[in-house]
């Protein structure tokens, strides 16, 4: 029997975010202290709400002394994006450190190697310009999924072009400096405290491969993975997340223009998107989600069907490493 | 097996399936259903089609019933490249010597 549309929308993600934050606190008290043997977790705060809530339930369950914060800015970094991170660190009495990981990323090439990448397609793109990459949606059209570069030169004009593969490939490689660099970042300060590194990815990210690996996808611990976005914000509410931090809109805060994440990724913001993919996991027909989001039994099969190729896709980040033979005595 | 299928299997063979011969895929079936082309791979595809037959895929043009068969690559390409010889001498392709 399959669960009708008006218990998806009033039930299905609904937690007892008590109960869940005490569940959570006792895994994460085990995993650390227990498991790893780690003295405390560092968390990288970007002032979005995932890595807000980690971070309080870190310090729920370990004491804010054994929390790092981690406010990592760079040139491109939305203005909003230290301040709110400060704020999160204050509201939970968290220690924090700022690295300016602006240095690194030059020496790397992040910014040089994206900006020639993005010359390819859009050869007039310099000093002074900003850019995005954005999909077009899945709920009007059938049409495949394919990346634009949006470029906006310092008068204000914007140019848009369809990607190549050797440019998107090479934009990818360059920005995903971005995410390993503030990774390396985090595990000089855990090796330095001895603390494990906690990871921020909700169930949305972690399922549908939205992060970068060894960068964003790498840690000890990931204490929301298992929760979608929807249950996230619950949580955030219980424990006192700041309201200004609830109540913006999730970005990727990746690329020099403001870019939300269901251009950049998903195809429905958060909320629609949690129900889709929750319903794709417990068997409940497009029509039965359709009905309960004011979409087309058409339009959620092509959500269904975007979640399946991006699940397809993005097998191989969570793959660990392969071996050519086992080596029994590790990992044990 | 028409020149223009041929290349295109040699493109799926030697881009996405690797170890495997694509000769041996169903023309009727979904590469991406299949799993043989993610996202990225249809971009590949895509540039492969449009550089290598001198044609211009437009944004509308980007759907299933185009692009996510070898059936219908192969009769999109073809209505394409009849469409630009039809056309006054050079105004509708680049290099389309299939």
């Amino acid at each position: 029997m399959s669960t009708r549309a008006s218990e998806l929308t009033a039930e299905a993600l609904h937690l007892v975010a008590e109960t869940a934050v005490r569940d959570i606190a006792t895994a994460l008290d085990a995993i650390v202290l227990r498991d790893l043997r780690k003295k405390g977790v560092v968390v990288g705060l970007s002032g979005g709400i995932d890595s807000s809530v980690v971070a309080a339930l870190c310090a729920h369950a370990l004491g804010s002394k054994r929390v790092l914060g981690l406010l990592m800015p760079e040139r491109e970094s939305a203005a909003e994006t230290l301040e709110l991170g400060g704020l999160v660190a204050d509201t939970l009495g968290i220690e924090t450190v700022v690295e300016d990981i602006t240095p690194i990323l030059e020496a790397a090439g992040c910014y040089s190697r994206r900006d020639a990448a993005i010359r390819q397609l859009i050869p007039e793109y310099g000093p002074g310009w900003k850019s995005k990459v954005a999909l077009p949606s899945v709920i009007d059209s059938d049409r495949f999924r394919i990346f634009s570069v949006i470029a906006r030169s310092p008068d204000g004009a914007e140019t848009r072009a369809r990607v190549t593969p050797v440019a998107y490939l090479q934009m990818v490689a360059a920005t995903s400096f971005k995410q390993r660099t503030r990774k390396m970042m985090e595990y000089y300060h855990a090796d330095r405290l001895n603390y494990a590194v906690a990871g921020t990815p909700n169930r949305l990210e972690y399922d549908q491969g939205f992060f970068v690996r060894n960068g964003d996808g790498a840690a000890d611990v990931k204490p929301i993975a298992h929760l979608y976005k929807t249950q996230v914000y619950q949580l955030a509410e219980y424990l006192g997340v700041p309201e200004t931090i609830r109540s913006r809109p999730p970005t990727t805060d990746t690329y020099s223009l403001p870019q939300t994440q269901e251009e950049f990724y998903f195809s429905l913001p958060y909320d629609q998107m949690d129900l889709c993919l929750y319903a794709r996991n417990n068997g409940i027909p497009a029509a039965d989600v359709a009905g309960a989001l004011g979409l087309a039994e058409e339009q959620v099969e092509r959500v269904f069907a975007d979640i399946d190729s991006k699940r397809r896709a993005t097998r191989v980040l969570h793959l660990p490493p392969r071996l050519i033979a086992e080596v029994p005595e590790v990992g044990r | 097996m028409s020149t223009l299928e041929h290349e295109i299997r040699s493109f799926i063979t030697d881009n996405f399936l690797l170890a495997e011969d694509a000769a041996s895929l169903d023309g009727s079936a979904s590469l991406t259903h299949g799993g043989v082309v993610d996202s990225v791979g249809v971009v590949e595809l895509m540039h492969f089609l449009e550089t290598r037959f001198g044609i211009e895929i437009t944004d509308e043009e980007t759907i299933p019933e185009n692009i996510d068969t070898i059936d219908n690559m192969v009769r999109y390409v073809s209505g394409k490249l009849a469409a630009a010889d039809a056309l006054p001498s050079g105004a509708g392709r680049v290099d389309a010597r299939v």
